[in-house]
């Protein structure tokens, strides 16, 4: 077969159809990415017109540009906007479409949920924008705190737009992650193992971990404040024995690991250019590792320096301020690793380069802000004030937006297959980098004479004008940065001469193929020797297009990549993943349906859209699957390989250990909220605890033995006797909540109605399961090779079980001993 | 702090400039960069920043005191209730206080959280639904010290701030013996 | 996949101790455990000391442990030595303010 000849067929089976048909059942990851750049894009010009209509409304003293009531909806959705629409789709974007490049496979581990992730988030944020047009935009904070965010204080629909249309949007998010980590694990080019990996999937698997143990807390809190809201579940309400405090800590939790989930994802791409641009090899890849788990870990031990003035005991700040402090060494690791690099090779100051200078200085001067901030007498003074703007900007665009521009030039010829030709690129860096400091760094100054954050308007004669008039010219000149960059990366879209292979001789995978990468990304899959592939051989493009590789003859129109072992990336099987469907855009209306109705207040018709996203899952699950095994196939040479069909642990095994692991998170957050309910919320304890029972508690537990220990049956045993245990979980659960006092009277209620809500949910899930397991044995999809489904199916059985019997643990013994 | 800081940024700006002036790729080892730039350096200034920041933490925490005085202040949207002598007098969207004394204002709120911050006697802290939160501030000498809310409380928010007037000892008497300030 | 745990390893280690530690001193000073004494011995920092010396040992068996395989061994098991051994310090600089600082004020 001669490489026209494969590249036709494999065109033929990767390729969307053409039309609007194609596009809407399109889960090619280079499409979607290239969409979840470009709509982040959009949402960060939009959140960048907010921001220039605030520095109007903020440059004269007294200004009556805004109302503030107009002007808290503006900086809401600016900074809602930027964090959640922003900054996590658009490194998730250039993740979905670069990874699988630079790992050597042809596309994601699960390409529907890429798809579903993408629309997912494009209603999520099409919800905000629509309640913004409409001036119902949410007014409380990004951050939403409670009790204003609360409806008491926020009666209107404003608030539910963001907790509904976040949520809706952090759903993507957390699938994304789950897509992310299984293909960095499983979907490699086989030999490179994990010490071969480039040092961008290193930066995406830690940053993918820390999302899914990031969101869930986010998640668990809007679905507890909107509880609250709708329904009047008290968890946030002090007089009924919540906590706006529970609130602070949720969101926390989640929102500082986002700032390094942003700056991750952004130092990888650093890392990446960096060493070409100056070129040599990167300095320390080791240590860079070890760096990068170390920020994942610390970052989550920071959340409560955003509340060092609510009134939290010295020590516990102590704890937190040092957690603080120390996060600054594995950053300090890298940024030394990368001068390091530059010393050691021959820097050439191309536009990249330009970029990452811009960013060394702006964001080694917002660390060094940042360990201002850590130092707990100096927050209670700098804390809420405009100096905490300032220092956010500059370690979030430093961090992020820096980097990200420079990735634009780096990789553009990979997007369009085009080189840079004109000049106006260098223009629009200095007007950025210039526009920015004098808009922020002014602030630095303007926050220590008192200015705090979050106000539409200031006296004149205090000293504060000059300094924010300075800050509006300089944002207005970033602004014309920004339109010049757009201009200048448009014209390279439509009008310049084509990129020639490999434009910046670099080593790593990704421009091994023909710009712009065909649909299935490479002819054959390489053998991976060493960290930089294409360094040792200049001309494996050719070689891969020329078959010289893994999984060369295209076979039965299946899409097929290879899976490696997790560690030493030996070939492992072959996968072969789903084509074009329309079921991700169907499962994301359906499920924006239930996001939409909940808005509307149309509580009782909710139970429509979850039956179909039930209906929608057992489709999804369906759709897959043989009903014969085909037993080893070649690869390459003689070497055969299995089909993921007939392995032990499929990637669908791995996706579901991880979004479990997500899941458990969001569960390790609800228990927390309710002991820290318990232990530290006034007005406990609550007027009457539930009416507990031994009996149900031992039903319960039993059935979670039951349906848990009979993994070890033959099939038709195992289903019944899991079954049988799932059924007495969903009895025990259901007289539980029955008998639990109405949930609107204290906070003690509403957590106990949670929990048992969450716990029934996953029975319902794993019943689910097990009927999809039952059905799917009948028909004959199972074998003694076959035999994924019913271990993926255990393994939400098993959550379900654990979940119960912590859940009944948790309610019914307090009540007991009391 | 900021000499420190200031002098760091150079630090790095200027090794970052060398990468590009020198003529051949002269790089120290790995280990100086690393363990010495990476590793030992920030851990220095780091922990020493750290120990100061809390010793002087330490120092802030509202303890007993002799001639502690006591207030306490109810904020709501959009309005600062100060009171004095266990809530027997009350003053609005002005708090007086004795110049040269510790004084520990005792934070409320009776709606939504906002922050007590006046910029030139020190901290801030929130106002906590349901809780009682306790700030130590000392004005040096007498004058009129402009305070604001720092936690965002809603449309009133940038008009939320209030008045500190520290008085001299004598002054501070006839406040306290309830003559109109 | 032994590799990966070990190097999560020392890190999720620091994260549980932190954790443990920061519930507990806020459990001791909500349920007043500081105004309780055994002897000399104040109650909650007794508890809050303890733990974070647990927590030490621990760590420091841990990477103690890991040391004969990042000799030998690959990059990825120095790494993991590595992720081990800043658990250890992470331990101990975040731990540190429980003997030295003032109880629930």
């Amino acid at each position: 077969m001669n490489a026209l000849r494969r590249h036709r067929d494999l065109a033929r089976i990767w390729d969307s159809p053409p039309g609007w048909r194609g596009a809407l059942a399109s889960v090619n990851h280079s499409q979607l990415g290239i969409r979840l750049i470009l709509t982040a894009f959009i949402f960060f010009l939009i959140g960048g017109i907010l921001a220039m209509l605030i520095r109007a409304q903020l440059a004269t003293p007294g200004s009556a540009f805004a109302g503030p009531d107009v002007y808290n909806q503006l900086f809401t959705m600016h900074g809602s906007i930027m964090m959640f629409l922003f900054a996590i789709p658009m490194f998730e974007g250039f993740a979905i479409y670069m990874l699988p490049k630079m790992l050597g496979s042809r596309d994601f581990a699960f390409p529907r949920i890429t798809a579903y992730g993408w629309w997912c988030y494009l209603f999520g944020g099409s919800l905000l924008i629509i309640a913004m047009l409409a001036g119902l935009a949410p007014d409380s904070g990004w951050f939403m705190y409670t009790p204003l965010s609360s409806k008491p204080y926020s009666p209107g629909i404003n608030s539910d737009f963001w907790l509904l249309g976040i949520t809706f949007v952090e759903i993507s998010a957390i699938v994304t992650a789950v897509d992310i980590v299984v293909s960095i694990l499983k979907v490699r080019a086989p030999g490179m193992s994990l010490d071969k990996m480039p040092l961008f999937a290193w930066y995406m698997l830690v940053t993918a971990g820390m999302m899914l143990i990031g969101f869930p807390p986010l998640i668990l809190g809007s679905v507890l404040l909107e509880l609250e809201r709708a329904f009047g579940w008290p968890f946030f309400d002090a007089a009924r024995g919540g906590d706006s405090l529970l609130w602070q800590h949720l969101f926390w939790l989640f929102g500082h690991p986002e700032v390094y989930i942003i700056f991750l994802p952004a130092a990888g791409v650093i890392s990446t250019i960096l060493p070409v641009m100056a070129r040599t090899k990167i300095l320390g890849y080791g240590w860079i590792v070890g760096a990068i788990l170390a920020l994942g870990f610390l970052s989550f031990g920071l959340w409560v320096h955003h509340m060092f003035t609510v009134g939290i005991p010295h020590m516990a700040l102590a704890f937190f301020s040092a957690a603080s402090t120390l996060v600054a060494i594995p950053t300090a690791v890298q940024i030394f690793a990368w001068i390091g690099t530059l010393w050691s090779g021959r820097p050439q100051l191309r536009m990249p380069m330009l970029y990452l200078i811009g960013f060394f200085v702006t964001f080694v001067m917002g660390g060094l802000t940042g360990v201002m901030v850590a130092v707990v007498p100096f927050d209670w003074q700098a804390h809420d004030s405009a100096f905490v703007t300032a220092h956010l900007h500059y370690v979030l665009v430093g961090g992020f937006v820096f980097p990200m521009f420079a990735a634009a030039y780096y990789w553009l010829a990979h997007f369009t297959g085009r080189q840079r030709q004109y000049r106006l690129g260098t223009l629009a860096f200095w007007l950025i980098f210039v526009g920015f400091n004098m808009t922020f760094f002014l602030m630095h100054l303007v926050g220590l004479l008192g200015q705090p954050r979050r106000i539409d308007t200031y006296p004149e004669g205090i000293g504060w004008t000059f300094y924010n008039l300075l800050s509006s010219v300089g944002s207005f000149v970033l602004a014309f940065g920004i339109a010049l960059f757009v201009i200048d990366i448009s014209l390279q879209f439509f009008h310049a001469p084509r990129s020639r292979r490999n434009p910046w001789r670099a080593g790593t995978l990704e421009w091994g193929m023909s710009l712009p990468p065909p649909s299935y990304n490479i002819g054959s899959i390489p053998h991976v020797e060493s960290r930089d592939p294409l360094e040792d051989d200049p001309r494996l493009a050719h070689r891969l297009a020329a078959g010289k590789g893994y999984l060369s003859e295209p076979r039965r129109g299946w899409r097929e990549t290879m899976a490696v072992d997790i560690v030493t990336g030996r070939a492992d099987h072959i996968l072969v993943v789903p084509g074009n469907t329309m079921l991700p855009i169907v499962t994301a209306l359906v499920t924006g349906a239930f996001f939409v109705l909940m808005l509307l207040k149309f509580y009782w018709l909710t139970p429509l859209p979850l039956a179909g996203m039930a209906w929608l899952g057992w489709r999804w699950a369906a759709a897959l699957g043989r009903k014969e095994d085909v037993g080893p196939l070649p690869i390459r040479g003689e070497e055969t390989a299995l089909t993921h069909a007939e392995v032990e642990d499929p990637p669908g095994w791995w996706g579901s250990a991880f979004l479990l692991a997500a899941d458990a998170t969001f569960f390790g957050a609800l228990l927390f909220g309710y002991a820290y309910l318990w232990t530290i919320a006034p007005n406990w304890p609550p007027p009457r605890l539930m009416e507990a029972s031994l009996l149900t508690l031992g039903l319960g537990l039993l059935g979670a033995g039951v349906a848990s220990a009979a993994r070890h049956r033959p099939a038709a045993q195992r289903e019944g006797l899991g079954l049988a245990g799932t059924a007495a979980m969903l009895i025990a659960l259901t007289l539980s909540a029955f008998f639990a006092p109405p949930p609107t009277e204290h906070a003690y209620n509403a957590a106990l109605g949670v929990m048992f809500g969450y716990a029934g949910f996953h029975v319902f899930v794993a019943l689910l399961a097990q009927l999809f397991v039952l059905r799917r044995r009948r028909a004959g999809y199972h074998s003694a090779a076959r035999r994924a489904e019913p271990r993926i199916a255990q393994l939400w059985t098993d959550y379900a079980a654990g979940v119960t019997a912590i859940v009944l643990t948790a309610s019914h013994v307090p009540a007991l001993m009391a | 702090m900021l000499a420190g800081s200031t002098a760091i940024l150079l630090l790095v700006c200027g090794l970052i400039a060398f990468a590009f002036l020198k003529r051949r790729p002269a790089s120290p080892a790995k280990r100086v960069w690393i363990v010495g730039a990476g590793l030992v350096f920030p851990i220095t200034v780091l922990t020493a920043l750290l120990a100061y920041g809390l010793v002087i933490g330490e120092r802030l925490l509202p303890r007993q005191s002799s001639d502690l005085v006591r207030v306490s202040a109810e904020s709501s949207q959009w309005r600062w209730v100060f009171g004095y002598d266990g809530g027997g007098r009350r003053t609005y969207d002005a708090l007086h206080i004795p110049a040269g004394r510790p004084v520990d204002v005792v934070l409320t709120t009776a709606d939504v959280i906002h922050a007590f911050w006046v910029p030139r006697l020190g901290g801030k802290m929130d106002a906590v639904p349901g809780r009682q939160n306790v700030l130590r501030i000392e004005a040096d000498r007498p004058g009129i010290y402009a305070g604001v809310c720092a936690e965002y409380c809603g449309i009133g928010h940038a008009r939320h701030g209030f008045r500190v007037v520290a008085h001299d000892a004598a002054g501070w008497q006839a406040f306290s013996a309830g003559d109109r300030p | 996949m032994n590799m990966i745990v070990r190097l999560l390893a020392g890190l999720t280690l620091w994260a549980a101790a932190f954790s443990l530690i920061y519930a507990m001193e806020g459990a001791a000073c909500a349920l007043e455990w500081h105004q309780l004494s055994f002897g000399p011995l104040n109650a909650a920092r007794t508890l809050l000391v303890g733990l974070w010396i647990l927590s030490l040992l621990a760590l420091a068996y841990l990477s103690w442990s890991f040391w004969p395989r990042a000799r030998m061994g690959g990059t990825l098991d120095r790494v993991a030595f590595g992720a081990a051994l800043a658990g250890l310090a992470a331990a101990a600089y975040t731990g540190m303010p429980t003997a030295t600082l003032s109880l629930c004020l």
